[in-house]
């Protein structure tokens, strides 16, 4: 594929961090993006003029609470008058509890974490079945190396990316027939706005002392990933998790903070 | 605006190229208008058919040269050629494996694994080196094609599987030593592929066997040698140390329970 004219990508949670760079990737290769935002998270203005300095077409941005039935329906009629097919689809949204011990887990944050970042990729995708007659051709959901590597109070999103890979995997299976991949994106420390949120400043100043800068992945490194997973050159990958970390995660261990002690000045 | 670049000052040298997956590899770089150096070992290349295949792709004709991928005489030898064409490697593909058949631990040689592991893993690090020396730098990208063997089980494919799974902890290892450089390195699983090297270890009833009852497990080696040229395009720049599956999802679900599933499904279809 050589560029993205005439291709409709939908960007659920699309107006910040990583799917906010996802869409300005896609947006320079010539592709429509619509993106989706919730809570009023988003300023239009500065969206849109990210996009325009980036040199990307113009988005459509839709406020939507993938949790809420009507605003999903609202959301599929809105493309239909958009677009014939949406040919791309990535979910970046999550909400994220801060959970890490065994009495901070809670049926509460279970329940909230899951109906808002889970079953609504998956009603997304059949919502978009349901009104063009075909799954997207490229799916794409975000997750995080936190799914099986400890990160601070982070056990009910890794427990909701976890379920969100397995479903992954059985989604590919059930539509190994169609014209349909999905693959998911697992990124290590990216900083945006929700790490922050999520992690603080403190973690983020720790991450910096004991990690060497270029090991950092930036949201348009991600981004440049998943545009490359929806290019035409992976379709033979379906059900894969796919880290995105520079290599950092392998190398995450106190041996080799215990080699690199004296150039990282600990 | 293109998401490609401009490839037509890129060289990738395929080691194993001129056969199954290496060879799919190098027709995909040649498509996109790369420079290809293909290696092989035995010299039964049909070079003409070689050159109809390179042709079809409106790509240039690679270079085919014959070198072991064990003997650093023939590394060198294969560099210097090279060089005399190109100033530099932008990608260097390990594709070329050869292991013992076995299907019982008797059988098990250490002179037959350690040879095996000159031939199959061993490249991934010697051939970097060399070029280094050569070219003053390592390749852009270094990619490893391994197979789903070192998880699951393949016939017959046990010495394999093991130099699979060194090739990958190496390949791990050699992104991390590499960190500092502009060098990523990873490694391209592949899952039943039509090749010679499947009928080799798998024998030749196995294409039928599989051709009936679940057809959807074959993968085709355009597809992974699209893959590896996917990793080389700079969009993946930040995937290192990586073990990607290519495979169509079916690694996850070939097994008992997918025929089973299958069945329950006929069956009802039927009623």
């Amino acid at each position: 594929m050589r560029d993205l004219r005439d291709k409709t990508v939908l960007i659920a949670g699309g107006t910040k961090g990583i799917g906010l760079a996802t869409g300005l990737r896609f947006g320079r290769a010539g592709a429509a993006c619509v993106l989706t935002y919730h809570w009023g998270s988003a300023d239009e203005t500065t969206v849109r003029a990210a996009f325009e300095r980036a040199g990307a077409v113009d988005p459509i941005l839709i406020n939507a609470d993938m949790s809420r039935q009507e605003d999903t329906e609202d959301l599929m009629r809105q493309l239909r008058e958009q677009c014939e097919v949406v040919d791309t689809f990535v979910s970046n949204v999550a909400v994220a509890p801060r959970v890490g011990r065994l009495e901070d887990i809670n049926s509460r944050d279970f329940h909230r974490t899951f109906d808002y970042s889970v079953i609504p990729v998956i009603e997304y995708l059949q919502a978009i079945r349901r009104t063009f007659g075909r799954p997207p051709k490229y799916m794409i959901a975000l997750s995080s190396t936190g799914i099986d590597h400890f990160t601070p109070n982070y056990a009910m999103v890794a427990a909701s990316k976890a379920a969100l890979e397995a479903l992954c995997r059985y989604v590919s299976y059930d539509l190994r027939d169609e014209d349909f991949r999905f693959n998911v994106v697992r990124t290590l420390g990216v900083i945006t706005d929700s790490f922050r949120d999520m992690f603080g400043a403190e973690f983020e100043e720790a991450v910096r002392r004991h990690i060497p800068e270029e090991w950092l992945v930036q949201a348009s490194e991600v981004a440049d990933v998943i545009l490359a997973l929806c290019s035409g050159y992976f379709d033979a990958l379906k059900g894969q998790a796919i880290t995105v970390d520079k290599g950092a995660l392998f190398a995450d261990t106190v041996m080799r903070l215990y080699e690199e002690q004296s150039d990282l000045g600990l | 605006m293109s998401i490609l670049n401009d490839m037509s000052a890129f060289v990738a040298l395929i080691a194993g190229g001129t056969k199954g997956i290496g060879l799919a590899t190098a027709l995909e770089f040649a498509r996109h208008g790369a420079h290809c150096v293909i290696t092989h070992k035995w010299d039964s290349t049909d070079k003409d058919e070689l050159r109809r295949q390179f042709d079809a792709t409106g790509g240039m004709q690679p270079l085919i040269v014959q070198a072991d991928v064990k003997n650093d005489e023939d590394t060198d030898a294969l560099l210097d050629q090279i060089k005399a064409y190109h100033n530099k490697v932008d990608a260097f593909v390990s594709a070329a494996a050869f292991a013992q058949i076995v299907d019982k631990v008797e059988n098990y040689s250490r002179r037959d694994f350690l040879n095996s592991i000159e031939y199959t893993t061993w490249p991934l690090v010697e051939y970097p080196r060399r070029i280094r020396k050569v070219f003053g730098k390592y390749p852009r990208y270094v990619i490893g094609i391994s197979s789903s063997g070192p998880n699951q089980y393949c016939s017959n494919y046990d010495m394999v599987a093991g130099c699979k799974a060194a090739l990958e902890a190496i390949g791990r290892y050699m992104a991390y030593r590499l960190i500092q450089e502009p060098v990523n390195v990873n490694v391209v699983r592949a899952r039943y592929v039509r090749t010679e090297s499947l009928r080799a270890t798998a024998g030749d009833g196995f294409e039928p066997y599989v051709d009936a009852r679940a057809p959807d497990l074959f993968i085709d080696k355009g597809d992974v040698g699209s893959a590896v040229f996917g990793l080389c395009t700079g969009l993946m720049d930040a995937v290192n140390g990586q073990i990607i599956m290519v495979d169509q999802g079916t690694e996850f679900y070939d097994g008992v329970s997918m025929l089973f599933d299958r069945n329950a499904h006929r069956s009802s279809a039927r009623r």
